[in-house]
């Protein structure tokens, strides 16, 4: 079972309702605000951090930086910039802990993220 | 601003995300945003504007540009009524951190401005 919070701002319900489709029986959802997610993924109560914001280096994962360091956090997309699977992949095999997107971007995002967690 | 986002600034500042400037500005333009608009900005209305503005800030000390924003979604901001007082909080911005903010980043930074007085 891994354990997902979601912090950010935007899109939390979607992005939660994605991770446990895409997860089913395999993963636990929990939705909070950024800065109580990230302290969950740092007290280990979660094993992953997802947000969202309107830039991808906003709000979406600056409290994750500042909690666990920029070294396990990723922004895997910006505005005009969509998420690449190459480097989704790449980021979760570096052991990034906390994954930031842009909102419009959360629905391509997340299945690979959740994907490619659940395969370690 | 309540305590809870003095926190998230002193959080940033800890993790050298933001500098002591850019926290102190963050705070001057919260205490006049809350003069100018007779409102309180916590932790429940104002964590994105202010999580938001101090990482742009720094984004823009860094030289980091972010796209420009829809241009629909700009036109939307653009009817918000307090739209056209932004320019003198950037301008205060500006002159207190020595930089020119980006056309790009003052967009993002009125989506949150007008998100927290239509609340």
């Amino acid at each position: 079972m891994v354990k997902f919070v979601v912090g950010g701002q935007v899109e939390k319900q979607n992005i939660a309702d994605l991770i446990k489709e895409v997860g089913g029986e395999d993963v636990e959802v929990t939705v909070k605000s950024d800065l109580q997610a990230a302290n969950d993924v740092k007290s280990g109560k979660a094993d992953y951090y997802l947000g969202a914001c309107h830039t991808g280096g906003g709000g979406a994962l600056s409290m994750a930086i500042a909690l666990l360091t920029r070294a396990k956090t990723a922004t895997i997309s910006m505005p005009g910039k969509p998420p690449k699977e190459e480097n989704i992949i790449n980021a979760v095999n570096e052991g990034k802990l906390a994954f930031g997107f842009t909102g419009d971007h959360y629905e391509k995002a997340v299945p690979i993220i959740v994907r490619e967690i659940l395969k370690k | 601003m309540d305590s809870l986002l003095k926190q998230r600034l002193e959080l940033l500042e800890q993790a050298s995300e933001i500098d002591s400037d850019i926290k102190n500005t963050v705070i001057e333009f919260a205490d006049k945003f809350e003069k100018k608009y007779s409102l309180e900005m916590t932790e429940d209305n104002s964590s994105m504007l202010i999580t938001h503005l101090a990482m742009a800030l720094s984004r823009i000390k860094k030289g980091e540009i972010v796209e420009a924003m829809d241009s629909l979604a700009l036109d939307e901001i653009k009817q918000c009524k307090i739209y056209n007082d932004l320019p003198e909080f950037y301008n205060d911005i500006e002159e207190r951190l020595n930089i020119i903010l980006p056309q790009s980043e003052k967009d993002f930074i009125a989506l949150h401005a007008c998100t927290l007085v239509l609340k």
